[in-house]
């Protein structure tokens, strides 16, 4: 959906009709709740956040400048949210804390402000891989298993396991680009 | 960036990583390209896994539309109704705003002394009729009403009158009563607006369901129902109607109800059976088909939501299809089922049922609030839930009070389960030969 779809549907739900808002919801929450659970690991605090995101848009429609392009003003909020999640989260209470903080913020200043894309794909693509692949891409994404708690189950080493997922990691980048035909 | 750099990617991700290590993190991002482009890389895919689980897209944005429609919350004391009232508020036109004060105040004052005199005479030669009584609420209920730009609490005695946006709250009725003694059921979370054109009843039907039993109308004044997909003729019988925004169902009890079709075709529909309007068709339905079928739903497909009126049947039966693919993985659940009416709201899970099979020599038969194998790590599992397997046929006896069922039919599978669908389908009539076809297929 483009800015300009985007754009007709914020006016539509500044005139009051609220349920438009559903499909600005259904356009930027796969890229939001993406975008924010790169960055907490707590999916249900990634998951209440992201309600907070959207619920924050709704509240500031009336700051949205019809010239505006949506995406980054959305994003804009997200990443507001996710630094003042992260600082009320690791607080100033060690050395610790802070480097965290800072390489996240580090992080945010250079990452680009668009829609995360890949949600619809990134299930095919981990489909497409063999099976044991497969087994520690779902034990490592979708159960959020630690190397050191795959390492052991596997009887290797953390190192042998970070190599793995470093190959298996661009083998899905590839996929995400398109670079591999999913069947 | 070296292969030593890889388990301090890893480590970061898992917040294991000491003090020091956090300081070469943090070196090695502003420092190393790569490394800064591995560690996005790790992250981007967290992210992206998280927000790919199926399941919750539907829940989160009814969740956020909730909690968006509360900001602007009315007056307390009607709160159960709120979300939408606040909705129906939002639509109506904004109040303009006051022109800035004049600075000499000699002049405007004159200005609204003359204003005044001539309001009051207009008022009073033009003065509009008191607006007639349509209907009253017999019942102690819980709603509200939208007249003009005020809202008035929906209540046992209230007057209606035409142009009255009625909402009724999740889990009450209102009854609404006629002077001619028509009656009007209005069933949990229904909205309508009353209407009256050249003395003939309409009833608008914006969402929800009514029951009614319509009095001998004068032949050239039918009550008229209307919804977004159909409008019903009516000149004396007793039929349920439901709406959403996807179709109409009209169920006829005694007599005949013509239905029309908001764009074309028309129905004649007689006592015992029931028509389906949607923005592309109309269908006359005969008993023992399905009231409400779900489309096939398969991975990742949002939760179906279903709620349906009983009709006065003291039946139920919740019927999971393979979808004829017959898949292993074809693991179903009815979230949440529920069954409402007078006598208040009843958990089905709660219910024992008469009689039930599900398709899988694993899951031999339905289990009740457990047994749910999917649902991804992360996910809130609901908590009142009856999971089963395709093929599956529930039968319940549904006690007297009851006359709604509602749920939410979901595909409960592993993320990389592609390939299954189910439907779902909620009848209160199966014939017997169709039912027994059903308990008798082999498992898978």
């Amino acid at each position: 959906m483009g800015p300009d779809r985007m754009q007709e549907v914020i006016r539509r739900v500044q005139n009051g009709e609220v349920e438009a808002f559903a499909e600005l919801i259904t356009a930027y929450a796969p890229g939001v709740r993406s975008f924010l659970s790169s960055h907490i690991r707590d999916f249900h605090a990634a998951e209440d956040l992201a309600q907070e995101v959207f619920i924050a848009v709704y509240a500031n429609l009336d700051s949205w400048k019809p010239e505006l392009n949506p995406t980054p003003w959305i994003y804009g909020i997200a990443r507001h949210k996710l630094m003042s999640h992260l600082r009320r989260l690791y607080g100033p209470k060690s050395r610790i804390n802070a480097f965290q903080a800072e390489i996240t913020e580090e992080l945010l200043r250079h990452s680009p402000v668009e829609n995360v894309r890949g949600t619809e794909r990134i299930l095919g693509c981990i489909e497409h891989q063999p099976a044991a692949e497969r087994s520690l891409l779902l034990a490592r994404y979708f159960d959020g298993d630690s190397v050191q708690e795959i390492a052991a189950r596997l009887g290797t080493t953390v190192s042998a396991i970070s190599s793995q997922l470093y190959r298996l990691r661009h083998q899905l980048r590839a996929c995400l680009d398109g670079k591999v035909r999913l069947i | 960036m070296t292969a030593q750099d890889l388990p301090l990617i890893d480590g970061f991700i898992d917040g294991t990583l000491t003090e020091a290590e956090l300081q070469q993190v943090k070196e090695r991002l502003l420092s190393d390209e790569i490394f800064r482009d591995e560690l996005e890389l790790a992250l981007h895919l967290r992210g992206l896994t998280a927000a790919a689980r199926p399941g919750p897209a539907a829940a989160f944005s009814a969740r956020v539309l909730q909690a968006c429609a509360e900001i602007s919350l009315p007056a307390p004391g009607e709160a159960s109704a709120a979300s939408f009232e606040a909705k129906v508020l939002r639509k109506l036109p904004r109040r303009r705003p006051p022109r800035p004060a004049a600075k000499s105040w000699r002049t405007p004052l004159l200005l609204l002394a003359a204003g005044f005199l001539l309001g009051l005479s207009s008022w009073w030669l033009l003065r509009p009729p008191v607006p007639e009584e349509l209907a009253c609420c017999t019942n102690d209920t819980s709603g509200f009403v939208i007249r003009g730009e005020t809202s008035l609490v929906l209540k046992n005695g209230l007057s209606l009158i035409k142009g009255d946006l009625l909402s009724v709250a999740a889990g009450h009725h209102a009854q609404l009563h006629y002077p001619d003694g028509t009656e009007i059921d209005c069933f949990p979370s229904t909205q309508l607006r009353l209407d009256s054109q050249d003395g003939a009843k309409w009833v608008e039907l914006q969402s929800g369901a009514i029951s009614l039993a319509v009095k001998p109308q004068p032949p050239d004044q039918p009550m008229v129902l209307s919804t977004a997909q159909s409008r019903c003729t009516v000149r004396g019988t007793q039929f349920e109607l439901y709406a959403n925004a996807q179709q109409t169902q009209l169920h006829v009890n005694h007599g005949k109800v013509q239905m029309n079709g908001a764009k074309s075709g028309e129905v004649l529909v007689t006592a015992g059976h029931f028509a389906t309007a949607t923005a592309q068709e109309m269908r006359l339905s005969v008993p023992g088909e399905a009231l409400c079928r779900s489309p096939v739903l398969r991975a990742g497909s949002a939760p179906y939501p279903i709620c349906v009126p009983l009709r006065g049947s003291r039946k139920l039966f919740l019927y999971v299809s393979d979808n004829n693919d017959h898949n292993f993985g074809d693991h179903a659940a009815w979230i949440m089922p529920r069954l409402s009416g007078p006598a208040g709201s009843l958990d089905l899970t709660t219910l024992p049922w008469k009689r039930a099979k599900s398709g899988n020599i694993h899951i031999p038969v339905p289990q009740c609030n457990t047994g749910l194998p999917a649902f991804p790590r992360g996910f809130a599992s609901p908590h009142r839930y009856i999971y089963t397997h395709a093929v599956s046929l529930i039968e319940y006896d549904i006690p007297p009070g009851y006359d709604f069922f509602e749920a939410e039919g979901v595909l409960s599978v592993s993320p990389l389960a592609r390939d299954c669908s189910l439907v779902f389908e909620v009848f209160t009539e199966l014939p017997a030969a169709q039912a027994e076809l059903i308990w008798k297929q082999p498992m898978e």
